[in-house]
């Protein structure tokens, strides 16, 4: 359905899963799901981040306070700028071992967990948004 | 006057941020006034209009007018919840 001007009858609440496959060696892909993910949170959608494949660099300690591009913030800061206003960050550790990487410590506001839940997540999610 | 503006209870100047700043700000600053509460918010960037809709839409908050002057978009929200 698409936007209706001057609708103002409230949806359900949704909820929208951002899997970030793009690593710290692409920054201008890592962006976009926390942009867009704060922006759900500020429209009443609940928002989840899952790091998967090279993604899981972007949640390893201190890599997002590298990234900085253009005139935007820190990419650390547009992450603590997510999870303050509610986004969840999850990290599937096992993609550092699949791709060879050295396992990390990951960000404290990002919880470890497996393939199971972020099939969980996709089935209960009413939207999809892969980067 | 129109009965909505004088509703009006706090302005919120977005001009010159963009997206998705202005969006980002009146979900938080909306908080601050009461039910049936109209909040004025000002925004230059060329996404606002758009995204103020698909925002009241899911939100809820009701966006009873939005005019255009000069290139600076105004809006006016009721607080509904």
């Amino acid at each position: 359905m698409g936007i209706v001007p001057g609708d103002a009858i409230m949806a359900d609440k949704k909820t929208i899963l951002y899997v970030l496959t793009s690593g710290i060696d692409t920054p201008e892909r890592a962006y976009s799901p926390f942009v867009l993910a704060t922006t759900a949170a500020a429209m009443g959608v609940d928002a989840t981040v899952y790091f998967l494949g090279r993604g899981v660099t972007v949640a390893k300690t201190g890599e997002a306070d590298r990234i900085k591009l253009g005139e935007f913030p820190k990419l650390s800061d547009v992450i603590k700028r997510a999870v303050d206003a509610g986004v969840r960050l999850m990290v599937c550790d096992q993609s550092s071992q699949l791709l060879g990487l050295d396992r990390g410590d990951y960000i404290d506001a990002a919880d470890v967990v497996g393939a199971a839940t972020l099939n969980d997540l996709a089935l209960d999610a009413d939207a999809i948004l892969s980067f | 006057m129109a009965e909505q503006e004088q509703k009006i209870v706090a302005t919120l100047d977005m001009t010159g941020c963009f997206c998705p700043e202005p969006i980002i700000r009146i979900s938080e600053e909306i908080a601050n006034i009461g039910l049936g509460e109209i909040m004025e918010m000002l925004a230059d960037d060329p996404s606002a209009g758009s995204d103020m809709k698909s925002w009241a839409k899911r939100t809820g908050h009701e966006l009873v007018l939005v005019e255009e002057s000069d290139g600076v978009a105004r809006f006016l929200v009721r607080r509904t919840g």
